[in-house]
């Protein structure tokens, strides 16, 4: 209820945020639809032309304005063009709205008043200049940094050695995921999910957890932050920043191997494949033994509260 | 959808509305689980936690 | 009596034929397995040694094992060449030879996928035709299949002429790894010649028998000739599949890529089966998208009603067949995709998150360009139905929930960004349209946008009918009630694939897929039972319909094309610098992977080429007819697909 209240008073609430725009969008969608149904009935007509201008004007203000923080170009361009087909796919889905939209165009185009003569002039003189303006622009040099398309999780070799042992990242497990009879388990994080690392009876797996977790705030910390959100005191030296583990999108994606290896190699082992490289994350190989790195990911997933990707 | 059937009172069309959303509802939530269950994977997972 | 026995015995007399007929057809296939079983031996040496004596004075037989299946074999064949950059392995033209491939390969791929759907039409359409107790429309299905055919024919030439100039460019340009390939598939490839032998004598008699076998028994048996032609089609698909699979996935040879005398394992690789059934149903939407492209052409340019009407149908039909094949194939894709990461799960995360990813978005873009342009489609045929004004009020909403879904399935989950912008978001994972970037949301999207086609069809089968049978109002609710729960339902199982492990959450498509999957059925079945004599407002007015509906169709198959492309480029280039995946590398200068601009351009060059050439083949078909085609005059009753009316 809370939620429902702070959304509408127009707050992007943490937590709710993607389905909160959806139903932005959709309510939005609703009251276009429902003025205009509103001021049809009130003998109000308004052209479709003009209805799919407001439109489009409005997508691109919300993408722009109303998402924070704000969305890259590219994916905005995206959108704008994703939009610009749905409202290509209304207005001209019956002949009556195609021909309302077009008639404006034709009207122009006709010239049969002095006002729209007068629109087909000014119009007629400035597309030169329109055209002109876009060459120049993408004709002038540019100093802005160039586009980089960043693989951010590479594919992983087949094996990694790490400290003389090879791991085969396929069908490697941790060691320190086990259940209280020390066999490997996939269950036992979700079983331990409110458990209490402090406690001294606390189970094997428990142990481990907070044995990484004093591993992580040793040494990890300083960049991914004591939320494990990527925004520890050093991350803003980074561009980008450290990785956010509570994100959906990184180590929720990931076998808990592919980690394992990320941590141990670090930014300089990172194949070919992830130019430009963006990471100086250090390869903890050299800093951190077998046993500790895999209760430093454990503890990761732990406390996210993410599982491993597995393959079964 | 139901912008047929004449004869029949508003409160008869209701009745139908509900009863088919409840069917539904029984059906996929049964299809949800049968399809989980079929990959040896638990669709209630979030409430038995 | 006489004539009874006379027509008894012509059955006697067809059925014998056409057994003798599928046997000759088969006989290639029988004399040349149990030849490529032993491995290529030669075989009068086999046949006249007793084969115990061999071995006594030779050195043992070196056994190996078997790179994918474990087995242990003898090795028969020769390690993979290793070669070197030069014009012994590599000998060239002043133009990169892997781009002149390319395009060799793509062209005779997109004919041969061509002339193997058409006639699985044909058989399809002439079966119709058969079975139709209307005479009117059984002679118009008949029509429509032979104008399929006819089509398919000039198109078969071509196949088997691009075929012909991809092999020489193979063995002009890639002569040392073409000869590796050759001897390990060397009886794979004389079956495979053999069998395009029979496909065209099957095609050629199946084409020029038509008129002669027009009645009675001998048309079944036609009809059963073009099962026969579908099955050999068939057969060389998979056959010619084995070589890439082999190349993608290999079995048989060992590490060194020795053959070791099993041909199946070696055919049988594990990527084969999911590449066969996806090239199949691929293909089948693909043709379906040409057929109907043709279709659109022949609207555009149709001086008369008549012909308007007629090529609005057709168009119709192909279009109908081309989706009905769209919609499991991302389930076929998905299989192939299962079993890629179980192979590989560095070429999985190659093609999905790696190297290759940003291509599977701009494939992701061409399904979503797919789907819309359907419903367009569909929306734009309500117009020539009189009465179906009541359901265009509800387009805006769907388009709505369209783009929504649109939108979301095309959130890159890596967004291609400025560093400054990436500085300003604070980070790679954008808060609000990083949640979109995932698999849960994708399934969701996805599933939402085929379930709305669906609603999308179940509107245009209304379109100028009222239901009549008593319980349509119960019906009508329940349609509603299914539609919005798998709604509710295929939306709410994306959120809460948020909320639980991987695992858990990779099982969740399942379900999702399965919802959709229902509303197609129990949807379309219903709401056909539920139109059976239904009251019609007014007639469906073929060749009544707005231009933009055949620009659509064009698009349609414009996309299949461009689609294909992609996903194939996306597929061979998967081997990054191998030949044959981890045991031939590829040593020439060309195996680096291509810009993603450079592909985009090849893909779009091939496309383009296609269409210029099979605008040629199209405009041949035309210069054969004379007169108008038989068509239903404006307003009759024409044939629609099943499940249609």
């Amino acid at each position: 209820m809370d939620v429902i209240l702070q959304m509408l008073s127009g707050k992007l609430v943490e937590g709710y945020m993607p389905i909160q725009m959806l139903w932005e969008m959709g309510g939005c969608a609703l009251l276009f639809i429902a003025v205009f149904h509103y001021l049809g009935k009130k003998g109000i007509k308004v052209n479709k032309l003009a209805q799919a201008t407001g439109l489009f004007l409005f997508s691109i203000v919300y993408f722009t304005i109303r998402i924070y923080p704000p969305i890259p170009f590219s994916v905005r361009a995206i959108y704008a063009v994703m939009t610009l087909i749905g409202i290509f796919m209304w207005v001209s889905s019956t002949n009556e709205s195609w021909n309302d939209f077009r008639k404006p165009i034709f009207a122009v185009a006709d010239g049969t008043t002095a006002a729209t003569r007068m629109i087909r002039m000014v119009s007629v003189i400035l597309l030169p200049f329109l055209v002109g303006f876009l060459s120049y622009n993408s004709m002038k040099p540019s100093a802005d940094e160039p586009i980089e398309l960043r693989t951010v999780h590479p594919a992983p070799p087949a094996s990694t050695k790490v400290h003389g042992k090879t791991f085969v990242l396929q069908t490697s497990n941790s060691p320190y995921r086990v259940d209280d009879d020390g066999k490997y388990s996939n269950e036992v994080q979700k079983k331990y999910t409110d458990g209490n690392p402090w406690d001294e009876k606390a189970p094997p797996y428990m142990q481990y957890v907070r044995e990484g977790g004093q591993i992580f705030f040793q040494n990890c910390h300083f960049c991914h932050g004591d939320n494990l959100n990527g925004r520890g005191m050093f991350a803003f030296a980074f561009n980008p920043i450290p990785a956010n583990f509570t994100d959906a999108g990184t180590i929720a994606q990931l076998q808990e191997t592919f980690v394992f290896w990320r941590v141990a190699k670090g930014g300089i082992g990172l194949p070919r494949e992830a130019f430009p490289w963006a990471s100086v994350m250090p390869p903890w190989e050299q800093h951190l033994t077998v046993d500790e790195i895999w209760k430093v990911v454990l503890f990761e997933y732990w406390h996210t509260g993410y599982y491993p990707r597995t393959w079964d | 959808m139901a912008d047929q059937g004449s004869q029949i009172s508003t409160g008869t069309k209701i009745a139908f509305t509900i009863g088919s959303l409840i069917l539904a509802t029984v059906y996929f939530t049964a299809l949800d689980y049968a399809l989980m269950e079929m990959q040896g994977l638990d669709f209630f997972y979030l409430l038995r936690k | 009596m006489a004539t009874l026995n006379k027509q008894a015995q012509k059955k006697i007399w067809a059925f014998l034929a056409l057994g003798t007929f599928v046997g000759l057809l088969l006989l290639p296939l029988f004399l040349s397995l149990p030849a490529g079983a032993s491995g290529g031996a030669p075989a009068p040496a086999a046949s006249t040694a007793p084969p115990v004596a061999q071995p006594a004075d030779a050195k043992p037989v070196e056994k190996s094992r078997d790179i994918w299946y474990k087995t242990e074999g003898p090795v028969v064949g020769a390690p993979a060449p290793k070669t070197t950059d030069g014009p012994k392995d590599y000998p060239r033209y002043n133009f990169e030879s892997r781009v002149l491939l390319w395009v060799a390969n793509q062209q005779h791929l997109y004919y041969g996928s061509f002339v193997l759907a058409v006639p699985i039409f044909c058989m399809v359409i002439e079966y119709l035709g058969i079975i139709t107790k209307d005479k009117a429309l059984a002679r118009k299905y008949d029509q429509l299949a032979y104008d399929f055919i006819k089509i398919s024919l000039t198109a078969y030439s071509l196949t088997a002429i691009l075929g012909g100039i991809l092999v020489f460019t193979y063995l002009t340009l890639y002569p040392t790894f073409f000869g590796y390939l050759a001897s390990i598939f060397r009886p794979v490839m004389h079956t495979y010649a053999l069998l395009f032998v029979a496909e065209s004598g099957t095609l050629y008699i199946y084409y020029y028998g038509w008129d002669r076998m027009r009645e009675g028994f001998l048309k079944w048996v036609h009809v059963s000739m073009s099962v026969v032609l579908n099955m050999i089609g068939t057969v060389l698909m998979m056959l010619a599949n084995s070589w890439i699979a082999f190349m993608q996935s290999p079995a048989g040879v060992d590490d060194q890529g020795r053959y070791l005398g099993n041909i199946w394992h070696v055919i049988h690789t594990t990527l084969w089966n999911p590449i066969n059934v996806h090239r199949i149903i691929g293909n089948m939407a693909f043709g379906g998208g040409v057929v109907a492209a043709y279709a659109a052409y022949r609207f555009l340019t149709a001086k008369t009603d008549e012909e308007r009407a007629h090529y609005d149908w057709m168009g119709y039909v192909a279009m109908f067949i081309g989706v009905c094949f769209l919609i499991p194939l991302p389930f076929a894709g998905y299989w192939l995709m299962r079993e890629v990461y179980a192979y590989r799960q560095q070429m999985g995360i190659t093609l999905m998150g790696g190297l290759l990813a940003w291509l599977f978005i701009i494939q992701a873009v061409m399904i979503g360009s797919l789907f819309l342009t359907t419903n367009y489609y569909l929306w734009q045929g309500l117009e020539r139905m009189r009465g179906a004004e009541r359901y265009q009020k509800y387009i805006k909403y769907m388009v709505f929930v369209l783009i929504t879904c649109f939108i979301v399935w095309l959130t890159p989950h890596t967004m291609v960004m400025t560093p400054g912008e990436l500085k300003a978001m604070g980070g790679q994972q954008h808060p609000v349209l990083g949640n979109y970037g995932v698999m849960s949301a994708k399934n969701g999207a996805i599933n939402t946008i085929i379930t709305t086609t669906v609603l999308s069809f179940i509107m245009y089968q209304r379109g100028n009918k009222v239901p009549t049978v008593k319980w349509a109002p119960m019906g009508n609710a329940f349609l509603f009630g299914m539609f919005t729960v798998a709604y509710i339902n295929i939306i709410g199982l994306a959120i809460y694939g948020y909320y639980i492990p991987a695992n858990v959450r990779v099982g969740l498509s399942v379900p999702q897929v399965a919802t959709t999957l229902s509303c197609l059925f129990i949807g379309v079945l219903l709401n056909s039972i539920m139109l059976k004599g239904a009251k019609e407002l007014g007639p469906t007015a073929w060749g009544q319909v707005s231009v933009r509906s055949q620009y659509a169709l064009i698009m349609l198959a414009t996309a299949f094309t461009w689609m294909m492309g992609l996903m194939g480029y996306i597929r061979s280039s998967v081997r990054l610098f191998w030949h044959v995946n981890e045991i031939m590398r590829d040593n020439s200068p060309w195996a680096f992977t291509h810009t993603i601009g450079f592909a985009a351009n090849m893909i779009s060059f091939n496309v383009l080429f296609f269409w210029i050439t099979i605008l040629f083949v199209f405009w041949l078909g035309s210069l054969g007819i004379k007169k108008a085609p038989v068509a239903a005059s404006v307003g009759q009753k024409v044939p629609v697909p099943a499940g249609s009316h």
